[in-house]
């Protein structure tokens, strides 16, 4: 009776180790090195970079805990001004992917019989090195480049050529480009659960086709818009490789700071408190949106690339 | 009586708080076909899972031929089952597929190509060896799956809803071919369904289940004439119950006041030995209900409705307020009966069901 | 304010005809501005001169060849294209474990139920890529690994764990688990079902996810770039270093490479795992 009673007990613990579904704290063993891969390597090196935002040298034993780099941050306006000039960024970035990439959501979700096809095409650029779609806007941003081109040389409405190069606005038009279909995918998800027969009817009701899309639609793919917002602007605000190749010496942000002060510089201790920092106001931020509005993020992770 | 194949004793299965199986126990006679029976959810599946070894019993016995058959892997189970899906290998041709239990056995190839032709010659489809199965029809991948099952030759056949797939007509020619199979084989098979009609139709012996436990077990006829629980009258065929009490008892008989239909019935066969007072329920089925226009009968009520099922017809009686279904055999009596037609209605004691309430 | 911005709206009104010729030409326009720059670079990597110029004076392969004579940019190749092997084949495996488990975990309502292991699995590619750069060269220097090939490897496995983990495990929630049991009921034993039957069934998932593991670890730039020694140059990094230094034509037939490769490999892995195209 009472060995019976505990191979029952081990074979329900075993249960859930082996076979069974019910998880309680013992995880599917097959989830054990991915897990060890996330938590040690991914929870080492966050860890690890904590741990330098306020002790002077942890690598070779120092421990002392000082919070003086912190107090540095807060007293140098300058690393205030990055960390708000990137934020600015961010936020031009996020508009200007909604302001170009709506329409085109728009055009897939209600119009394309090619839903599939057109949504592909909209995704694949994901997948181009980064590196190289930054080479490309310089070619088309220079003083001889695409731009310049075809308004001084081949159509001559300008005598001199722009200076398009080493701005905010190229940064931003560099980082709209490859951050789009972030934008476009949430907004096609949540457009395709809109009931278009509402549309019909506040269009039989007198409405034209814009007050139907302002009254209607719109409102529909708010929670799509904010996935994509987002998405966006976190990736944005951590850019490195655009304001370093496009907006040159005057536009870095804040990821060029930090990871300066992981080479060159050799403040570890400084670059820390950056990007200690920097990853507060983004967990600030997601807590936010993700109060204001549930947030389907889903929709997008599995689309996730480069940046 | 022989040695059962397979015997089960208070096998029980919970997952957290739910109880999917709660102490069930019975016995397999050694070519048997077995049912279990049951509305959805009552755990069907989760006890047949358990016999195959896919899911390990929370407490019980599981023996077969004796042996304590929990100890024994899955794969190395001498039981074969059928799954609802099919779960044909859609990486494998159909021969593949019929030929894996031998494959995992190390039968030659000569040997399993023989086999294979064989066994897709008894489930009728020889020939099909290289056919892709997800291009065929869900009929004839019921039969790659039984043939399938069947190649490695269990002692015992799990088959779960096997024909529940399937469509009408098809459901219903497979009955008889699994029987005729069953009967060539002469291998005991475990049937679940949740369709009574099938049940009836092929088991030997059917178990009937409800919420995780057994109701009861016995043959078709039994099951039919001599419901051992309301819920057992109730799910198997169609019956009228009455509340009631029991007036007398007289040896193995009662006589029964029938509360809302203020009538009695008298040596009623108590099986139960409900004692004079107790608060009891009758089960009396539709056919063994006589109706007359002329003045003999227990009761008097009104016809609500009439309906012709070819061979037979079913009338809905009110009886003071009580609903009575009754069903007369063949084309007599039901032209000559209308709605609002007064009948008079007698019931036949000695097949009425006596049951606790 | 609502109202009166609608009633503006609603004065402004068009055929549907124009409306539907207006969102073409905008769609296209948006479509335009998505692969114009990819364009401008196939094109430029078949132009003979030096420095840019329009309209081209003709078409030459001369910058493949000077891509193919160039040991910094073929060994930079060698160099990535290891390293994204190796990181398909581990991330490939440790997420194909994981996909099971992920896959066989309850949805919801658990210590660590199937929602939270998906947020906790998507959290290296939701982590901006500066942090986790950085916070890589700091943990593999306290690891003593830093600048390895193993260090790298780690780290690309990192990032790619999620790709392959949610991409075989949106496979395997396809899959009819009876068909493994049918497999295990027939004598197979645990390793035999996954080798005969569910590994199989779910190869193209496993292809897709490979595939992605390699694209995403051949292009990585950011963490890539922080993560390596002196000693060793990926391409997107070697290809950052020339770009920073001076134009180079060559950078454009080695983009066009680049651009060809990634969308052949990835539209093939969206097809193969049937996460647009079903
Ligand atoms: N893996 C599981 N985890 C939790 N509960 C389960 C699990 N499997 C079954 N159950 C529960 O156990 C009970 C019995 O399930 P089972 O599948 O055996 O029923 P069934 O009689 O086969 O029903 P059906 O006719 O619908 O197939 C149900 O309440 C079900 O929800
Ligand atoms: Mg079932």
């Amino acid at each position: 009776m009472g060995i019976r009673d505990d191979t029952e007990r081990l074979n329900l613990s075993l249960d859930s180790l082996v076979g069974g579904r019910s998880v309680w704290f013992v995880p599917d063993v097959r989830l054990i090195p991915g897990l060890v891969w996330v938590v040690f390597v991914l929870g080492g090196s966050i860890l690890t970079m904590v741990l330098y935002s306020f002790m002077v040298d942890p690598l070779s034993g120092d421990f002392t805990i000082t919070f003086e780099f912190y107090r540095e941050f807060f007293s140098k306006a300058l690393y205030r001004t990055v960390m708000i000039d990137s934020l600015v960024i961010a936020l031009k970035t996020t508009l200007g992917t909604l302001l170009v990439g709506y329409p085109l959501a728009y055009y897939i979700a209600v119009h394309s019989d090619h839903r599939n096809l057109l949504l592909l095409v909209v995704i694949a650029p994901i997948w181009i090195n980064e590196v190289i779609r930054t080479f490309a806007w310089m070619l088309i941003l220079n003083t001889n480049g695409v731009i310049n081109y075809v308004l001084v040389d081949l159509l001559g409405v300008l005598d001199d050529p722009l200076r398009l190069m080493n701005t905010e606005t190229a940064v931003v038009i560099g980082l709209v480009h490859p951050l789009l279909p972030y934008m476009i995918v949430p907004i096609i998800a949540s457009l395709l659960r809109i009931d278009f027969s509402e549309i019909e009817a506040a269009r039989n009701l007198g409405a034209t086709k814009l007050q139907a899309f302002y009254e209607v639609t719109l409102p529909q793919t708010v929670s799509g818009i904010a996935a994509g917002a987002t998405f966006v602007f976190v990736l944005s605000s951590g850019a490195y490789l655009a304001p370093v190749l496009l907006g040159g010496s005057g536009n870095n942000m804040i990821a060029n700071f930090i990871g300066l002060m992981f080479s060159e510089g050799q403040n570890w201790n400084f670059g820390a408190v950056l990007a200690v920092i920097y990853s507060a106001v983004i967990v600030v931020l997601f807590v936010a949106v993700g109060l204001v509005g549930d947030l389907e993020l889903g929709g997008a992770t599995d689309l996730e690339g480069d940046q | 009586m022989t040695e059962p194949i397979l015997s089960v004793t208070d096998l029980t299965k919970s997952y957290g708080r739910t109880v999917a199986v709660d102490d069930v126990s019975f016995e397999v006679e050694n070519g048997e076909f077995f049912s279990f029976l049951g509305p959805s959810g009552c755990g069907k599946t989760t006890t047949l899972r358990m016999i195959a070894g896919l899911e390990t019993p929370t407490s019980g016995s599981i023996e077969m031929n004796g042996e304590d058959l929990t100890a024994v892997p899955l794969h190395e189970r001498d039981v074969s089952m059928v799954f609802q899906t099919f779960a044909l290998f859609p990486n494998k041709t159909v021969g593949e597929n019929v030929g894996f239990g031998l494959k995992m056995d190390r039968v030659p190839k000569a040997e399993r190509r023989e086999r294979v032709a064989e066994y897709l010659d008894l489930v009728d489809m020889p020939g099909f060896e290289d056919r892709d199965p997800t291009n065929l029809s869900g009929g004839q991948q019921q039969r790659v799956a039984l043939a399938r099952a069947l190649i490695t030759e269990p002692s015992i056949l799990l088959l779960d809803e096997p024909l529940s797939s399937l469509d009408l007509k098809l459901r219903k020619n497979m009955r008889f071919e699994l029987k005729r199979i069953q009967d060539e084989l002469d291998t005991t098979f475990i049937y679940v369904t949740h369709d009574q009609d099938e049940a009836l139709s092929m088991s030997d012996r059917i178990m009937l289940l409800n919420a995780g436990e057994r109701e009861q077990v016995g043959t078709p006829q039994e099951l039919y004439s001599r419901p051992a629980s309301e819920f057992a009258a109730d799910f198997i065929g169609d019956t009228n119950l009455f509340r009631g009490a029991v007036a007398r008892t007289n040896g193995s008989t009662a006589s029964v006041e029938l509360r809302g239909l203020s009538t009695a019935l008298e040596s009623v066969r108590n099986p139960i030995g409900a004692r004079e007072g107790d608060s009891v329920v009758l089960s009396v089925r539709p056919e063994h209900i006589d109706v007359s226009t002329a003045s003999s009968g227990q009761v008097v009520g009104q016809v609500e409705t009439v309906t012709f099922y070819g061979n037979s017809t079913r009338l809905l009686v009110d009886v003071d307020g009580e609903r009575v279904l009754v069903e007369v055999g063949g084309r007599e009596g039901a032209v000559s009966l209308e709605r609002n037609q007064s009948v008079h209605l007698q019931f036949d004691s000695d097949r009425a069901a006596l049951l606790e309430a | 304010m609502s109202p009166s911005f609608s009633a503006l709206l609603g004065r402004v009104d068009v055929s549907d005809r124009t409306a539907g010729r207006l969102q073409r030409a905008v769609a296209g326009g948006v479509l335009a501005f998505l692969y114009l720059p990819i364009l401008i670079v196939i094109l430029l990597s078949f132009t003979p001169e030096r420095n840019p110029s329009f309209p081209m004076p003709g078409l030459s392969l001369k910058w493949y060849e000077a891509l193919v004579e160039n040991s910094a940019f073929t060994d930079a190749i060698v160099f990535s294209t290891k390293l994204a092997v190796a990181c398909a084949f581990v991330s490939g495996f440790v997420g194909l474990m994981a996909g099971f488990g992920l896959a066989r975990t309850a949805p919801s309502g658990g210590f660590l139920d199937e929602r939270k292991l998906r947020i906790l699995f998507s959290l290296p590619i939701i982590i901006p890529f500066i942090i986790t750069g950085i916070g890589g060269l700091v943990f593999f220097n306290v690891l003593g690994i830093y600048g390895s090939f193993t260090s790298l490897l780690v780290g690309h496995v990192m990032i790619t764990l999620p790709f392959t983990t949610l991409v075989i495990a949106s496979g395997l929630s396809g899959l009819d688990e009876s068909v493994e049991e049918a497999a295990r009921n027939l004598g197979a034993t645990q390793l035999r079902a996954y080798y005969e039957v569910t590994i199989p069934m779910i190869m193209p998932s496993i292809v897709a996810a490979m595939l992605f593991a390699f694209i995403l670890s051949f292009n990585n730039f950011v963490q890539t770039f922080f993560w390596l020694s002196f000693t060793d140059q990926t391409l997107p990094v070697l290809i950052y270093g020339r770009i920073r230094l001076t134009y180079d034509p060559t950078l454009n037939a080695v983009g066009t490479v680049l651009i060809v490769f990634s969308l052949v490999v990835t539209v093939t892995a969206e097809r193969a795992s049937k996460r647009l195209l079903t």
